[in-house]
């Protein structure tokens, strides 16, 4: 059986209004389908062809905006460079920002996990009850999605 | 070597109906059919309408050298002109012009 390699990739996905807060509902669907339209548009047939096997979008957190995309190592560079032409998910204008791109879920597991602790510090010094931060908490931290890619 | 190669390419259709094509619309099949294979990262490049015959809908086209790959594999995946069945046939390629002049291939006795 030959090994495959593979890379995760986690964005942010950032609304173009942006006095607009709180979180941001997405289908997981609906961000897959924006990277393929994005890769057809810049790597036409050959790209969308080269990247669809392995590929992986999941949306993991409305409250922090991440999302993680999987794909095999090799494509995953026309995955990368169609990130940026991203201009809308579904009827959201978003902006992608790419935070980082790891070879294994570990090291993104692990990216992610900071990055939310940081975003849900900030978050906190705006609340008061400590339900409140737990709630908040619960919603920030929660990885359920991340573990599900596999 | 030549930082260019050279395609000596025929467009056939379907059907047997007789149809201007200019050179114009020519051209743009083929960078519409590279920009369906290969998407617009790959038509940033110059494709060059050397010379074409309307009547035997024959021509030479340039496109530089690290493009042609891929633009022989988008004529031959190209499969419609407009809304007409097409196929194009690459008769000869070659870096340098000058042998595209003697080709004993297309030679009828």
């Amino acid at each position: 059986m030959v090994r495959h390699k593979n890379r995760y990739i986690v964005i942010e996905l950032k609304e173009f209004d942006k006095n607009k807060e709180g979180p941001l509902h997405i289908h997981a669907a609906a961000v897959h389908g924006a990277i393929i339209r994005s890769v057809q548009h810049l790597h036409g047939d050959f790209g969308v062809a080269a990247i669809r096997a392995g590929f992986v979008a999941k949306y993991c957190n409305p409250q922090t905006k991440i999302a993680v995309i999987r794909a095999r190592h090799g494509p995953h560079k026309l995955v990368a460079s169609a990130l940026p032409y991203i201009k809308n998910v579904d009827s959201d204008q978003v902006h992608v920002i790419t935070l980082y791109m790891g070879a294994t879920m570990r090291h993104c597991y692990n990216f992610i996990k900071n990055f939310q602790q940081k975003k849900f510090d900030d978050y906190c010094c705006k609340l008061k009850t400590d339900e409140e931060k737990e709630q908040l908490k619960k919603a920030m931290l929660n990885m359920d999605t991340v573990l599900s890619i596999g | 070597m030549s930082v260019y190669y050279y395609l000596d390419i025929t467009l056939k259709f379907d059907d047997k109906l007789q149809v201007d094509v200019t050179p114009a619309f020519f051209k743009d099949n083929i960078v519409r059919a590279v920009r369906s294979v290969f998407g617009e990262f790959a038509c940033n490049a110059n494709i060059d309408l050397l010379k074409y015959n309307p009547n035997t809908l024959n021509a030479i086209i340039r496109v530089p050298k690290q493009l042609y790959v891929k633009v022989h594999a988008s004529l031959t995946l190209c499969g419609n002109y407009g809304d007409r069945r097409c196929a194009y046939i690459v008769n000869k390629t070659s870096p340098l012009l000058l042998s595209l002049q003697g080709d004993s291939r297309n030679y009828k006795h």
